[in-house]
Protein backbone atom coordinates (compact mmCIF):
# COMPACT_ATOMS: atom_id res chain seq x y z
CA UNK A 1 0.00 0.00 0.00
CA UNK A 2 0.73 3.16 -0.13
CA UNK A 3 0.30 6.43 2.37
CA UNK A 4 1.28 10.04 2.25
CA UNK A 5 0.77 12.10 5.52
CA UNK A 6 1.94 15.36 6.80
CA UNK A 7 2.79 16.52 10.30
CA UNK A 8 4.31 19.48 12.01
CA UNK A 9 7.73 18.76 14.41
CA UNK A 10 7.38 19.70 17.53
CA UNK A 11 10.25 21.97 17.28
CA UNK A 12 12.50 23.34 15.29
CA UNK A 13 14.87 20.56 13.21
CA UNK A 14 18.01 21.58 12.67
CA UNK A 15 20.40 19.34 10.15
CA UNK A 16 21.29 17.47 12.84
CA UNK A 17 18.32 16.57 14.43
CA UNK A 18 17.31 15.70 10.81
CA UNK A 19 19.99 13.57 10.18
CA UNK A 20 19.04 11.54 13.54
CA UNK A 21 15.38 10.98 12.35
CA UNK A 22 16.36 10.16 8.75
CA UNK A 23 18.99 7.40 10.24
CA UNK A 24 16.14 5.78 12.26
CA UNK A 25 13.55 5.87 9.98
CA UNK A 26 16.11 4.59 7.19
CA UNK A 27 16.90 1.80 9.74
CA UNK A 28 13.49 0.57 10.44
CA UNK A 29 12.20 0.97 7.20
CA UNK A 30 14.86 -1.20 5.49
CA UNK A 31 13.97 -3.86 8.22
CA UNK A 32 9.98 -3.67 7.37
CA UNK A 33 10.28 -3.50 3.75
CA UNK A 34 9.13 0.25 3.39
CA UNK A 35 10.39 3.00 0.71
CA UNK A 36 9.28 6.55 0.57
CA UNK A 37 10.53 9.72 0.63
CA UNK A 38 10.40 13.07 3.00
CA UNK A 39 10.37 16.52 2.62
CA UNK A 40 10.53 18.90 5.16
CA UNK A 41 9.37 22.57 4.43
CA UNK A 42 8.64 25.32 7.20
CA UNK A 43 8.06 22.80 10.01
CA UNK A 44 6.43 20.60 8.30
CA UNK A 45 6.65 17.06 7.64
CA UNK A 46 5.44 15.38 4.61
CA UNK A 47 5.80 11.70 4.39
CA UNK A 48 5.51 9.11 1.21
CA UNK A 49 5.51 5.62 2.64
CA UNK A 50 4.83 2.50 0.37
CA UNK A 51 5.33 -0.82 1.63
CA UNK A 52 3.22 -3.85 3.02
CA UNK A 53 -0.22 -2.85 4.66
CA UNK A 54 0.73 -4.29 8.01
CA UNK A 55 3.97 -2.07 8.46
CA UNK A 56 2.89 0.77 7.03
CA UNK A 57 0.28 0.62 9.46
CA UNK A 58 2.58 -0.07 12.61
CA UNK A 59 4.66 2.25 11.06
CA UNK A 60 1.63 4.99 11.25
CA UNK A 61 0.86 4.56 14.64
CA UNK A 62 4.48 4.70 16.04
CA UNK A 63 5.07 8.57 14.11
CA UNK A 64 1.27 9.07 16.33
CA UNK A 65 3.24 8.08 19.43
CA UNK A 66 6.42 9.79 18.79
CA UNK A 67 6.59 13.19 20.39
CA UNK A 68 8.51 14.58 17.71
CA UNK A 69 5.29 14.87 15.44
CA UNK A 70 2.27 17.10 15.49
CA UNK A 71 -1.01 17.04 14.06
CA UNK A 72 -0.53 13.75 12.44
CA UNK A 73 -2.45 14.13 9.46
CA UNK A 74 -3.19 11.33 6.47
CA UNK A 75 -3.65 12.59 3.59
CA UNK A 76 -3.95 10.13 1.02
CA UNK A 77 -3.31 5.85 1.06
CA UNK A 78 -4.51 3.35 -0.78
CA UNK A 79 -3.39 0.01 -2.99
CA UNK A 80 -0.17 0.51 -5.21
CA UNK A 81 0.33 -1.54 -7.98
CA UNK A 82 4.04 -0.61 -8.00
CA UNK A 83 6.82 1.37 -5.55
CA UNK A 84 7.40 5.00 -6.59
CA UNK A 85 10.04 5.42 -4.65
CA UNK A 86 11.90 1.56 -4.46
CA UNK A 87 15.45 2.81 -4.58
CA UNK A 88 14.96 4.79 -1.32
CA UNK A 89 14.83 3.79 2.16
CA UNK A 90 13.21 7.35 3.04
CA UNK A 91 14.77 9.88 0.47
CA UNK A 92 14.87 13.33 1.73
CA UNK A 93 14.89 16.99 0.49
CA UNK A 94 14.69 20.31 2.34
CA UNK A 95 11.79 22.14 -0.10
CA UNK A 96 12.43 25.87 0.44
CA UNK A 97 9.81 28.14 1.66
CA UNK A 98 8.34 30.42 -1.06
CA UNK A 99 9.28 33.95 -0.75
CA UNK A 100 7.88 35.55 -3.80
CA UNK A 101 3.78 35.73 -4.51
CA UNK A 102 2.52 33.20 -6.30
CA UNK A 103 2.00 34.46 -10.04
CA UNK A 104 -1.10 35.03 -11.34
CA UNK A 105 -3.32 31.92 -12.01
CA UNK A 106 -1.30 29.25 -10.62
CA UNK A 107 -1.93 26.87 -7.79
CA UNK A 108 0.36 26.17 -4.53
CA UNK A 109 1.11 22.43 -4.55
CA UNK A 110 1.44 22.88 -0.83
CA UNK A 111 -1.67 24.77 -0.12
CA UNK A 112 -3.35 21.83 -2.49
CA UNK A 113 -1.57 19.09 -0.42
CA UNK A 114 -4.20 19.65 2.23
CA UNK A 115 -6.73 21.51 0.93
CA UNK A 116 -9.18 18.72 0.94
CA UNK A 117 -10.07 18.59 -2.16
CA UNK A 118 -9.19 14.67 -3.22
CA UNK A 119 -7.97 15.66 -7.25
CA UNK A 120 -5.60 18.71 -5.85
CA UNK A 121 -4.22 16.61 -3.29
CA UNK A 122 -3.62 13.81 -5.77
CA UNK A 123 -2.15 16.10 -8.12
CA UNK A 124 0.13 18.00 -5.17
CA UNK A 125 1.02 14.66 -4.36
CA UNK A 126 2.10 13.90 -8.12
CA UNK A 127 3.99 17.19 -8.23
CA UNK A 128 6.05 17.03 -4.97
CA UNK A 129 6.74 13.53 -6.11
CA UNK A 130 8.09 14.80 -9.32
CA UNK A 131 9.76 17.65 -7.99
CA UNK A 132 11.47 15.63 -5.56
CA UNK A 133 12.62 13.00 -8.73
CA UNK A 134 14.08 16.42 -10.53
CA UNK A 135 16.00 17.28 -7.62
CA UNK A 136 17.56 14.07 -6.86
CA UNK A 137 18.97 14.06 -10.39
CA UNK A 138 20.29 16.92 -10.30
CA UNK A 139 22.35 15.80 -7.38
CA UNK A 140 23.48 13.14 -8.99
CA UNK B 1 -0.10 35.89 -15.67
CA UNK B 2 -2.14 33.36 -18.16
CA UNK B 3 -1.89 29.74 -17.54
CA UNK B 4 -0.56 29.24 -20.83
CA UNK B 5 -2.00 28.91 -24.33
CA UNK B 6 -3.61 25.54 -24.61
CA UNK B 7 -2.59 23.64 -27.61
CA UNK B 8 -4.47 20.09 -26.82
CA UNK B 9 -7.43 19.53 -25.39
CA UNK B 10 -7.83 20.40 -21.75
CA UNK B 11 -6.18 23.24 -20.43
CA UNK B 12 -3.31 23.44 -18.86
CA UNK B 13 -2.91 24.03 -14.49
CA UNK B 14 0.25 25.29 -13.44
CA UNK B 15 1.49 24.75 -9.89
CA UNK B 16 4.39 25.78 -8.21
CA UNK B 17 6.15 23.44 -5.26
CA UNK B 18 8.94 26.10 -4.77
CA UNK B 19 9.95 29.62 -6.52
CA UNK B 20 11.06 29.33 -9.61
CA UNK B 21 9.88 25.62 -9.83
CA UNK B 22 6.36 25.15 -11.50
CA UNK B 23 4.98 21.34 -12.58
CA UNK B 24 1.98 21.59 -15.56
CA UNK B 25 -0.61 19.31 -15.96
CA UNK B 26 -3.69 18.88 -17.95
CA UNK B 27 -6.70 16.62 -16.50
CA UNK B 28 -4.05 14.74 -14.50
CA UNK B 29 -1.63 14.25 -16.85
CA UNK B 30 2.25 15.55 -16.59
CA UNK B 31 2.88 18.03 -19.11
CA UNK B 32 5.65 19.32 -17.94
CA UNK B 33 8.02 22.12 -16.15
CA UNK B 34 9.95 24.96 -15.78
CA UNK B 35 13.26 25.26 -13.23
CA UNK B 36 14.41 28.60 -12.84
CA UNK B 37 18.39 28.50 -12.61
CA UNK B 38 21.46 30.57 -13.68
CA UNK B 39 18.86 33.72 -14.20
CA UNK B 40 16.84 31.63 -17.04
CA UNK B 41 13.54 30.07 -16.68
CA UNK B 42 14.42 26.27 -18.22
CA UNK B 43 11.36 24.46 -19.77
CA UNK B 44 11.17 20.48 -19.97
CA UNK B 45 8.46 18.26 -21.93
CA UNK B 46 6.67 15.36 -20.40
CA UNK B 47 9.73 13.19 -20.92
CA UNK B 48 11.86 15.79 -18.83
CA UNK B 49 13.80 16.93 -22.12
CA UNK B 50 14.74 20.29 -22.18
CA UNK B 51 12.79 22.31 -24.93
CA UNK B 52 14.05 25.67 -24.44
CA UNK B 53 15.79 28.40 -21.59
CA UNK B 54 13.87 31.46 -21.25
CA UNK B 55 14.33 34.74 -20.07
CA UNK B 56 11.01 35.04 -18.89
CA UNK B 57 8.41 32.57 -16.77
CA UNK B 58 5.62 33.24 -19.70
CA UNK B 59 7.91 32.13 -22.35
CA UNK B 60 9.22 28.94 -20.61
CA UNK B 61 5.12 28.63 -20.06
CA UNK B 62 3.93 28.66 -23.69
CA UNK B 63 7.38 26.50 -24.71
CA UNK B 64 5.91 23.76 -22.33
CA UNK B 65 2.70 23.83 -23.30
CA UNK B 66 3.40 23.87 -27.00
CA UNK B 67 5.68 20.58 -26.49
CA UNK B 68 2.58 18.43 -25.68
CA UNK B 69 2.02 15.80 -27.69
CA UNK B 70 5.51 16.03 -29.70
CA UNK B 71 7.49 13.16 -29.45
CA UNK B 72 4.83 10.48 -28.51
CA UNK B 73 5.45 8.61 -31.68
CA UNK B 74 7.64 5.18 -32.21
Amino acid sequence: MSLVYSSTGSEEFDDERLDTLLAESRAANRENGVTGILLYRAGRFVQFLEGPASRIASLMRSIVADPRHRNVRVLLQGDAERRHFPEWTMGYKRVAEATGPLPEGFRSSFEDLEGGDPDGMLRAVRELSFWFRVRARDAD
Amino acid sequence: MATGQDTDHSPALWSRVEDGFYVCTAAGAFVGYVDHRAGAHHAFDQFSRAVGAFATLTDAMVAVVGSRGEGVTS
